[in-house]
């Protein structure tokens, strides 16, 4: 019985192995385990078997169905995987084409620097304020301790408007205005756009952006400003920034300086950008003049401060080694897409 | 302004290298910002002495000179028209190099050969003056060039602040040099003169505005011959810029440039009187002055003036009638103090700026001027061979004033920060000049030199301390306050919202110029105002393309997309944030932010990896949807509007809380033909205001549906026109609560649906929070709907 069962066994696995199709197949379930199969036959002569033989013997057919099941089952999950892979080997594509893209924005180079900036100063507790584009020349001038007929006046050619009021040439007014409206401790920046009537060609536009900060409390002192920008020089140049402080003259500041950084291309060596000088100028800066506070109707004997503006076009310039200014005002997308 | 460091080294002694000595000045905030090396090493250049000019046989143009050059007779073809015998000149022998690089052989000129050659300066390298050769004075022949004191030098360019007028001369930046060097200034002395010295002539000067003319000096020079200056001063004139006249001119502007004050001198004899008056103009009056130019004079200006009329506009320009000229014997030498706004006002009302307006206007030297006079008037009669000198002639009708300053020692150290030696700081006022007048303890008053006009607060002096001690001295500090609150304002975290959803969405963030064509903002006025003005223009505008106010920011973004369209063609998306200003008046403008969005292109179809389609209003309007809601706005409602660049038919405007926030569409097809854009485009202008109501709002949380919904369809015919918005908010505020969301399935028009009409079919989702709701209560609810749109909007159910 058992060498009968085991050649049945051997036939049935041959005859499945060799089943090409699921029709096939069918037909190999149909002769292995339908009713007239020879399977159902052995299943019928047990009662031909020796009572005492039959229960081991019925277990042997039991596993031999099974296991033709199981083969069977096999064989057709390999036929259907086949299938598929058939199918999905019509589907080939190069995967190589380029992807269909959405297609991200960009963020103006200036706003990044603007924000870069604002960041910055934020993390070191600057209040963000804003003021009018629009200004009058008590706000952009008098107040910051430029009297009408000063020849600091020169040192920005200046738009009037037709009702006697003019486009502020910096974002220094904006300093008086918070002052105005806040008792120190002030400590802001202001950002924002500023104009100068000069002619347009690649250094020189009759717009750009401005970032003044000051700080305004009872001991403010000139080395903490120095603190301040060689911390911000780290921040926006790269960790290892060096600053160089120089004597300047702002109306508004007493003692005023502007302030270099160690050139970020050639690390102080000399190169092209910083012409040779291992150095780029980046920010005029200063101790509020006390006319200036005196305009805010704060008492200079009681406070003093600190105070800075920067250009934002120039810094750009500088961090993306952009030659012509002109080119932000342009917003051709080959440009935008840069940054 | 040019200073000469050969001419420094006169003034002071000191052995710093011209790159050393830039840096040390601009780090004592006097910049330096070019150094230009002079001259050269002149090897093999010599001075000649011109024996013999002789025409040229066979050219006009050229002259045959025989040349002493020490060591012989050299036969040298010159093509100058200034060459004449007797002269002293440059020459460079054969197989001598000039600066420029070029090498000096035999060179035959037309049958003559020339044995070298007589320079110009500029062929040296010592000026741009190249036309003609140049002309020195009485050297022995065959004297190496090099040997002539300051011939080579490095000139520099100095870029002074506008507080510094000290230093914007020789020796106030050699007073600099000696703060750092230790040594004295050496000033130039008056040169003793071999003419009489007679105290008795004199001429009467008055002054009638003391406020605007404190002092008037003259020195009356007699008998003076105008001539060339000698070699050293028109060398030293010529190098920093100046051209040479004559030697009365000449020393005036050498008094300028060395010693910091504007002179003036007067043909004498031609002074009316002669006198002196120092007054404002009359009414009417007019002067030329030496530019050969008739000015204007009003009321409030100074002048000089004889007896008659006025002979010069006070501290600006002499006048042409008076001036010294060849026939000149006579002179009357001015020194005088000006008040520095008065002559401000004037240079500018009258448009004129010399370097002695230059110099008034940002304030001389009160006290000290009297010195620079005197050395000026010795000078011209020395040169001048003169035959008499009068002794100075003062009108003084304001004393100076010793200007002072009381400050505290620990004050001003602590200002800077950090804790300098008293001794130390002591030591820097003396370098400074700043004498002690009292000192209690830690409170000073000093006494600040006339020189140092710049000087008047106690902050000032910290300025001093903190550039002698050098900034860079200074250590780095860190705040240390209490905290103060801080935020970032409304408008930067609108900003960068906006900036990163849009550009998210794929939009290009522009900047573009606030200044505009006039024509500009009549064609695209402000969305924003119900009365329209003309814009808002600058007065001075350089060309008229940056002459209004812009009124809106459609006009730059549709330049934005026309431009990129050229070359970049296909799908654009920008965006801009930017100030607008709404004329409120004719005189006035609102400044508003506001946000302009613009997407604009064409179906692709040279691309298999391309997504878009071409722009549709309802693409672009999902854009605005799904931003808003970014923005926390939820409840913005659309109305058709008319925009005159816009599509009649495809313009939207926005509400929120029936204010109008904004407007948006497609671009008229006029207005882009006018702009040459052949695409789709849509654009928007939105004000910034409204917009950033809710951008600090944090969401609250709402719980998520515990009972099912159930749908229902609804389909009506109504009015072609009949909106959208109007049938959702008829159906939203006929059911609050239960209706959770309206979506249409499609709208048709055409057969079956009469004209006029249109055929809408909705699906409506119902909810209740509470329970789950049930099939005849849903039925009910939804007939219920269906008669509000029959009974109010007149639609017809299908």
């Amino acid at each position: 019985m058992q060498a009968k069962i085991s050649a049945l066994k051997q036939n049935a696995f041959n005859d499945i192995a060799s089943a090409q199709d699921s029709n096939a197949l069918e037909d190999c379930r149909i002769k292995w385990l339908g009713k007239k199969s020879e399977t159902s036959q052995l299943l019928k002569g047990l009662k031909d078997v020796a009572p005492d033989q039959r229960p081991a013997v019925g277990a042997l057919i039991n596993d031999l169905k099974n296991e033709i099941e199981s083969t069977i089952n096999a064989r057709r999950t390999e036929m259907e995987f086949e299938v598929i892979s058939r199918q999905l080997e019509g589907e080939a594509i190069d995967v190589t084409l380029p992807g269909k893209r959405q297609g991200l924005g960009r963020v103006h180079p200036l706003t990044q620097t603007l924000d870069a900036v604002i960041n910055i100063f934020h993390s070191l507790g600057f209040s963000v304020a804003e003021g009018p584009e629009i200004e009058s020349e008590y706000y952009n001038f008098d107040a910051l301790n430029i009297p009408t007929y000063h020849p600091a006046r020169d040192m920005q050619d200046t738009f009037f408007l037709e009702n006697g009021k003019l486009l502020r040439t910096h974002t220094s007014p904006v300093q008086i205005r918070v002052m105005e409206n806040r008792t120190p401790p002030v400590r802001v920046i202001a950002p924002g756009r500023v104009y100068r009537n000069e002619a347009i060609n690649a250094r020189s536009y009759c717009l750009f952006h401005q970032v003044e900060g000051f700080y305004v409390d009872q001991k403010v002192t000139f080395a903490e400003l120095k603190g301040v920008l060689g911390f911000f020089a780290q921040e926006l140049f790269g960790k290892g920034t060096k600053i160089k402080l120089r004597p300047s003259y702002f109306p508004f500041t007493e003692p005023s300086l502007e302030c270099d950084i160690s050139c970020f291309l050639c690390h102080g060596s000399g190169c092209r950008v910083c012409k040779y000088s291992g150095w780029l100028e980046i920010l005029g800066a200063g101790m509020i003049h006390p006319e200036v506070l005196k305009s805010a109707h704060y008492d200079p004997e009681k406070y003093q401060g600190y105070a800075f503006g920067m250009g934002i076009e120039r810094i750009t310039m500088l961090l993306y080694g952009i030659n012509d200014i002109r080119l932000f005002f342009e917003n051709d997308i080959r440009f935008l897409s840069q940054f | 302004m040019k200073i000469s460091y050969a001419w420094l080294k006169k003034l002071v002694n000191f052995s710093y290298s011209p790159e050393e000595l830039a840096d040390y000045l601009t780090m004592q905030g006097i910049e330096i910002a070019s150094i230009e090396k002079i001259g050269g090493d002149f090897d093999g250049i010599v001075i000649g002495k011109i024996l013999d000019v002789k025409k040229h046989p066979e050219a006009d143009k050229l002259s045959v000179c025989s040349v002493d050059v020490g060591t012989n007779i050299l036969t040298i073809v010159c093509g100058a028209s200034n060459v004449a015998q007797g002269q002293y000149v440059p020459v460079a022998l054969e197989g001598s190099v000039l600066p420029g690089g070029q090498k000096i052989t035999a060179a035959t000129l037309k049958g003559v050969t020339s044995h070298g050659m007589i320079c110009s300066a500029s062929e040296l390298n010592l000026s741009d003056d190249a036309k003609g050769i140049m002309v020195l004075e009485k050297i022995n022949p065959g004297t190496p060039l090099s040997q002539i004191d300051g011939i080579s030098d490095y000139v520099m360019e100095i870029e002074l602040t506008p507080n510094r007028p000290d230093c914007l001369n020789m020796a106030g930046v050699a007073r600099e040099i000696s703060i750092r060097s230790g040594n004295p200034v050496k000033y130039p002395q008056p040169p003793e003169v071999k003419c009489t010295i007679n105290s008795t002539d004199t001429i009467p000067i008055a002054i009638k505005n003391p406020d605007l003319c404190e002092q008037y000096s003259a020195y009356i020079i007699r008998n003076v011959k105008v001539a060339p200056s000698p070699f050293w001063l028109r060398n030293a004139l010529e190098k920093i810029g100046l051209r040479s006249i004559n030697n009365i001119v000449d020393v005036t502007n050498y008094a300028l440039m060395c010693m910091g004050h504007p002179l003036h001198a007067f043909d004498l004899d031609k002074l009316n009187g002669p006198e002196i008056i120092v007054r404002t103009a009359k009414k009417n009056e007019t002067i030329v002055t030496i530019d050969e130019k008739e000015r204007i004079l009003a009321e409030d200006m100074l002048v000089i003036a004889d007896s008659v009329k006025p002979v010069a506009l006070a501290g600006i320009m002499g006048g042409a009638e008076t001036a010294v000229s060849d026939s000149t014997t006579n002179i009357l030498l001015e020194g005088a103090y000006f008040n520095p706004v008065s002559i401000r006002k004037t240079s500018k009302t009258v448009g004129l700026s010399s370097d002695s307006s230059y110099r008034f206007e940002r304030g001389t030297d009160r006290a000290g001027f009297v010195d620079v006079l005197t050395l000026a008037a010795h000078m011209i009669a020395d040169l001048g061979k003169a035959s008499g000198i009068s002794t100075r002639i003062d009108t003084i009708a304001k004393k100076p004033q010793q200007v002072t300053i009381s400050c505290n020692l620990d004050k001003i150290t602590s200002y800077i920060g950090v804790n300098i030696p008293h001794n130390q700081v002591l030591d820097i006022f003396k370098k400074l000049q700043f004498s002690i007048l009292e000192q209690n303890g830690k409170d000073v008053k000093l006494a600040i030199p006339s020189f140092r006009v710049d000087l008047a607060i106690q902050e000032d002096i910290v300025e001093e301390l903190a550039r002698i001690y050098g900034y860079n001295n200074i250590p780095m500090a860190f705040p240390g306050s209490e905290f103060i609150e801080f935020e970032l304002n409304k408008n930067i975290q609108f900003a960068r919202k906006t900036r990163s959803i849009l550009t998210g969405m794929g939009f290009f963030d522009i900047i573009t110029c606030s200044l505009t064509n006039k024509k500009v903002t009549e064609e695209f006025p402000s969305l924003f105002t119900s009365k329209q003005h003309p814009a808002l223009c600058v007065k001075n505008p350089i060309s008229e393309m940056q002459h209004a106010l812009q009124t809106s920011l459609v006009p730059n973004m549709i330049n934005v997309i026309a431009t990129n369209a050229r070359h970049a063609g296909q799908t654009l998306q920008f965006f801009e944030i930017g100030s607008i200003f709404i004329p409120k008046s004719p005189q006035e403008a609102n400044e508003q932010t506001v946000l302009c969005i613009a997407v604009s292109g064409k179906a692709p179809k040279d691309s298999i990896t391309t997504t878009r389609d071409s722009w549709d209003y309802f693409t672009f309007k999902g854009i605005l949807e799904d931003y808003f809601l970014s923005l926390g706005l939820r409840d913005i409602n659309y109305e058709t509007a008319s925009i005159p660049y816009l599509h009649p038919g495809r313009t939207a405007c926005s509400k929120l809380n029936n204010e109008i926030i904004g407007y948006f569409g497609q671009i008229h097809p006029v207005a882009a033909r006018q702009y040459t854009i052949d695409q789709n485009t849509f654009i928007g202008e939105f004000l910034v205001s409204p917009l950033l109501c809710n951008i600090n709002a944090l969401s609250r949380y709402t719980p998520l549906p515990k009972y099912p919904a159930v749908e229902r369809d609804l389909a009506i015919v109504v009015d072609k026109s009949m909106t959208f918005q109007i049938i959702h908010d008829t159906l939203t505020s006929s059911l609050p609560g239960l209706l959770e969301k309206l979506s249409i399935i499609s709208i048709y028009e055409g057969k079956q649906i009469p004209d006029g009409k249109k055929s809408i079919n909705f699906r409506m989702r119902y909810r209740s929070v509470d329970r789950t709701l049930l099939d005849d209560e849903v039925d009910l609810i939804h007939n219920k709907l269906a008669s509000v749109l029959v009974n109010q909007l007149n639609c017809e159910m299908r």
